[in-house]
């Protein structure tokens, strides 16, 4: 008793020596910014070592025995935006926050959710997580996207699928995931980005701008795939879910599991498993479109206020299989299959996929931690080693079927770092730099000569944002991008080619070794990119109308494929070649914004226009004499080019039970040298949308219509071919460039929420695509020659949160 | 918790040392690719009725040119030839290949045919062909009859893989891949 007293008196005496009082309680409700309903699980984490609190179902939160003195209050909820404040603590303290959030899907069953998210400021982001992910997680990358306008899919088939965003794609369009940029032979129109959508909880779009921190190279925009933040509690949840299909008979798998606890440490373990069989069109199965995908991944770390750090693996491989009637053998044999009404191999449904196919796996492991120098400054550090393989299985003679003819591992080391700071309470900054080493290999063991070659890449870079941000009606971002990159390339090029292409003028003294009908360059070369981004919000005073304008400025050095691919495209009957002689892709882009996010009509038009000098593109030269005859040969050249277009978007909310949105989109694309439209533009599109809400909110109905235009400004690329038609050699003009007829698909689904445990819930969701079966092209299929796109697909989906 | 960390701290940064030095700063010079499957050749030897050959070649390197050389096939009126074709790899001149007898052993995999242009002559089976496992001729060897009157004109040999028919009168039945294309002129004289 005698030494209770004591201690306690010592303590008293020590506080007021000290001369901190503490013991004092920070209270409030967290609400929503838009319409005051109370945010629940939102985390508020102070700068004093374990006073935080969460906040409850009615927003309340409650942090005790805080000390006197500056507080620094970081609030975070998973789908609203991080904010941190400030405030000067010297008595209890009642401190009401508003949130801007999106998606409350951890209260409400089935939301009005929001398809965008205004993160950061002058160019429009767009968020696809909750529902809409969950809608997505038997799909690809590309097709999830296409729910947001704008957004479109390059594909080879059915399931190899790249987005388009403002008529760009492949090295145009940035993926980072998890906060860093994915290094995955991404210059391959036929190589789909290498991931699971399962591994993230959130994929956000930075539509039609480059992320200056990720990289300045990226005109179409920048996809940034994240997981959600951890909370920091002693918590375990999870998620289950499972994806059946009837059109290709198969379906996904996918469960992920956090760990989480009071200290900050966390793990996290998720899996999934994906499996088709032959998909098939209306009329048809598409003999050997089969594929097979599993993915694992892992994370561990400590986050905490001041500091913090992760680790993690994932691993992602995949069989794909390409539909056979395409591998064809020359140009004749192209003019056959279009010319045929079906594919001309058909077989009975199965779930073997053979040659031709790809193979490939993708695995990350990577590192990073950040700390706090003061409450306001902070530094991040990672580290990332990717590896990247992509095998390639042709038809081939001689039991060789079983050897890959395209076999290339891609290696990459990358580091950033970089320090984000406030000044004040408007202006926060972020500078950073980053280094990526990267070394391909292209296995000779083949047998086939490389496609790419091997090549040892150089890149750093160094990047400044900043925005100021003195009131929620207004917001300004500056930025600026510094980079240099070096490739060290070493490729065998047939003598006649590089005879041909004057090679033999310009690089005489990077031959290495002469052989009598090749030789192996060592090719060199170096880029210097810059890029900026001058930008501006402005909300109008009642908080009605946003507005935002940016200046985009992007830089693009060539990729491998634009700069060296050399050989042969079985399913497109064409011979490519890069262009050694290729400089950077110089872009100024206008975008603007406006709209209004609230209320029960609420509307967005975002119009761009572009300006590109030096913009590489692959362009028709002619034919080429082969063993199997003539074929067309395409070379990747530059032009300028002017793109122009806009996307809308409308979401009328009639009452509580019924919503009608529609996403509308139209680019207008010239080559302004040859005055002739571009190749692969997406054709005017709109999606309409009726959503109807039961009552007590337990089912959720949607029917869709997509409405795709035929695309009437494409580039004339007919050519004359000598034919031999019934004994005559015949000279045809051959049309492979007149795009399809434009088409119309409607597709349903239903929601079912069971549950409504706290944040456990078990969803069931039936959805049907293409519920008319309509056979239909798609002009940006790269194999539309061959066969209609896929017909009705009925669909199962069980999700479970816990 | 703390001494997990300090534990993992020093072989983590071990590792990723190692890992980067998996990519060294300087790369072995890459290996020139033995393109096996490589048909530059295609060789026709054409036997009339006495017993006279000639043999015509048709060559195409890509390595070397866009171009191919072609002897031109020269033939007499009213006569039956007995024409057999052989399919080469001649990439390297010193180490010719022969594919023939890779499609010989893959016999139900592929298929040779020959498109003429005009109808001077015509195309039959030959007793000495290669046959597959049913029975089909592969026109590895096959009898070519020329008509009674002088013309010029080109001959189209294809070799097909995977053909999705093994008996038709044009190459569009056949269907399959076209492996080879290669064109011949050729005349009938008196």
């Amino acid at each position: 008793m005698f030494v209770r007293g004591g201690t306690l008196m010592f303590f008293f005496i020590a506080q007021s020596l000290s001369g901190q009082q503490c013991g004092f309680t920070l209270s409030g409700k967290i609400t929503d910014l838009h319409d005051g309903t109370p945010i629940v699980d939102a985390l508020v984490m102070t700068n004093q070592e374990g006073k935080f609190a969460q906040s409850d179902e009615d927003g309340n939160y409650f942090i005790r025995n805080l000390c006197a003195g500056k507080i620094t209050l970081e609030i975070s909820h998973v789908a609203c935006e991080t904010q941190t404040k400030s405030i000067a603590l010297n008595s209890h303290f009642y401190f009401n926050i508003d949130l801007e959030h999106h998606i409350n899907s951890l209260d409400e069953i089935v939301v009005v959710d929001h398809r965008k998210k205004e993160l950061s400021e002058s160019v429009q982001q767009f968020q696809i997580e909750g529902a809409d992910m969950e809608r997505s997680s038997g799909e690809s990358l590309a097709t999830a996207l296409e729910r947001i306008s704008g957004v479109s899919t390059l594909k080879t088939g059915n399931a190899i699928a790249k987005p388009i965003i403002h008529g760009m794609f492949g090295s145009r369009v940035g993926i980072v995931n998890n906060g860093i940029r994915l290094q995955d032979q991404e210059w391959g129109a036929d190589h789909a980005p290498s991931l699971d959508i399962n591994a993230f909880e959130s994929i956000q779009l930075i539509k039609g701008a480059a992320a200056l921190k990720y990289g300045g190279d990226t005109a179409g925009g920048t996809i940034l795939l994240s997981p959600f933040s951890i909370p920091v509690k002693d918590t375990l949840y999870g998620r289950s879910l499972m994806n059946a299909a009837t059109n290709g008979r198969g379906g996904n798998v996918a469960t992920q599991l956090t760990r989480a606890y009071v200290s900050g440490f966390f793990m996290k373990f998720q899996g999934s498993y994906q499996q088709f069989g032959d998909f098939h069109a209306p009329d048809y199965e598409l003999l050997n479109t089969g594929l097979k995908a599993a993915n694992l991944s892992m994370r561990l770390g400590l986050h905490r206020f001041n500091s913090g750090w992760e680790i993690g693996f994932s691993r992602y491989q995949n069989t794909q299989g390409i539909l056979r009637a395409s591998h064809i053998g020359n140009l004749e044999d192209l003019l056959n299959a279009l010319e045929a009404p079906v594919p001309l191999r058909t077989a009975p449904f199965s779930y073997a996929i053979g040659a031709p196919k790809q193979e490939g796996f993708h695995q990350n492991l990577y590192a990073s931690g950040y700390f706090r120098l003061t409450t306001t400054t902070k530094i991040n550090l990672d580290y990332s080693f990717q590896t990247n393989n992509r095998q390639e299985f042709d038809i081939r003679r001689s039991g060789l079927s079983d050897l890959p003819a395209i076999d290339m591992m891609l290696k990459t080391h990358s580091w950033n770092a970089s320090i984000a700071w406030k000044e004040g309470m408007n202006w926060s900054f972020e500078a950073g730099l980053n280094a990526v080493l990267q070394d391909n290999f292209s296995d000779p063991a083949t047998g086939v000569k490389r496609l790419i070659p091997d090549y040892l890449k150089y890149q750093a870079g160094s990047y400044f944002v900043s925005t100021y941000k003195p009131n929620n009606q207004l917001a300004v971002n500056a930025g600026i991008r510094l980079d240099v990159q070096l490739w060290d390339a070493q490729k065998y090029y047939n003598r006649s080619d590089w005879l041909d292409q004057g090679y033999d003028q310009d690089y005489a003294q990077s031959v290495v070794l002469d052989l009598s009908s090749q030789l192996l360059a060592n090719i060199e070369k170096r880029f210097l990119t810059t890029a900026a981004h001058a930008g501006l919000l402005l909300i109008s005073k009642e908080k009605e109308i946003s507005n935002r304008f940016s200046y985009v400025h992007t830089q693009r050095a060539p990729n491998a494929s634009e700069l060296f691919s050399d050989g042969l495209h079985h399913s497109l009957a064409t011979v490519e070649y890069g262009n050694l002689r290729l400089n950077k892709e110089i872009s100024h882009k206008l975008i603007f914004d406006v709209g209004r996010d609230k209320n029960t009509f609420r509307w967005n038009i975002a119009p761009y226009f572009a300006y590109t000098t030096d913009f590489i593109f692959i362009a028709p030269q002619g034919l080429i004499q082969t063993v199997r005859g003539a074929f067309p040969v395409w070379k990747y050249e530059a032009t300028d080019t002017r793109i122009f277009g806009g996307d809308t978007s409308i979401e009328w909310q009639f009452n509580k039970h019924f919503r009608l949105t529609n996403d509308t989109a139209y680019i207008h694309a010239q080559d302004l040298n040859s005055q002739t439209p571009l190749i692969s533009i997406p054709p005017f599109n709109s999606k309409t949308q009726l959503v109807a809400v039961t009552p007590n909110q337990k089912w959720e109905w949607r029917l869709s219509h997509l409405w795709v235009a035929q695309q009437h400004r494409f580039p004339d690329d007919r050519f004359d071919f000598p034919l031999l038609v019934n004994g005559q050699i015949q000279t045809q003009q051959i049309d492979l460039s007149t795009p399809p007829k434009g088409y119309q698909l409607f597709s349903m689904d239903i929601s079912i929420f069971l549950g409504k445990l706290h944040s456990k819930n078990f969803i069931v969701r039936m959805m049907g695509n293409n519920i008319f079966n309509t056979a239909y092209i798609d002009y940006l299929n790269r194999l539309r020659y061959y066969s209609f796109e896929k017909g009705r697909n009925f669909h199962l989906q069980l999700i479970f949160n816990y | 918790m703390k001494s997990i960390l300090l534990l993992i701290r020093k072989p983590i940064f071990i590792v990723f040392s190692i890992l980067i030095f998996q990519i060294s700063c300087e790369k072995e010079m890459p290996e020139l690719v033995n393109e096996e499957e490589v048909i530059t050749t295609v060789v026709l030897n054409l036997i009339d009725e006495t017993g006279a050959s000639q043999s015509v070649r048709w060559f195409l390197n890509p390595a070397v040119s866009n171009q191919a050389s072609v002897d031109p096939i020269v033939l007499k009126a009213n006569t039956k030839y007995t024409v057999s074709v052989n399919f080469l790899n001649e990439s390297d001149p010193t180490n010719p290949q022969t594919i023939t007898a890779d499609i010989v052993a893959e016999a139900d995999d592929h298929q040779v045919f020959y498109e003429f242009t005009g109808n001077a002559i015509s195309l039959s089976t030959s007793s000495s062909d290669t046959v597959d496992s049913e029975n089909n001729p592969l026109y590895l060897t096959s009898i070519w009859s020329t008509g009674t009157e002088a013309s010029s004109g080109q001959v189209r040999i294809y070799l097909i893989h995977l053909p999705t028919s093994k008996s038709g009168q044009s190459r569009t039945d056949f269907g399959g891949e076209t492996d080879v294309s290669a064109d011949f002129p050729f005349q009938i004289r008196l």
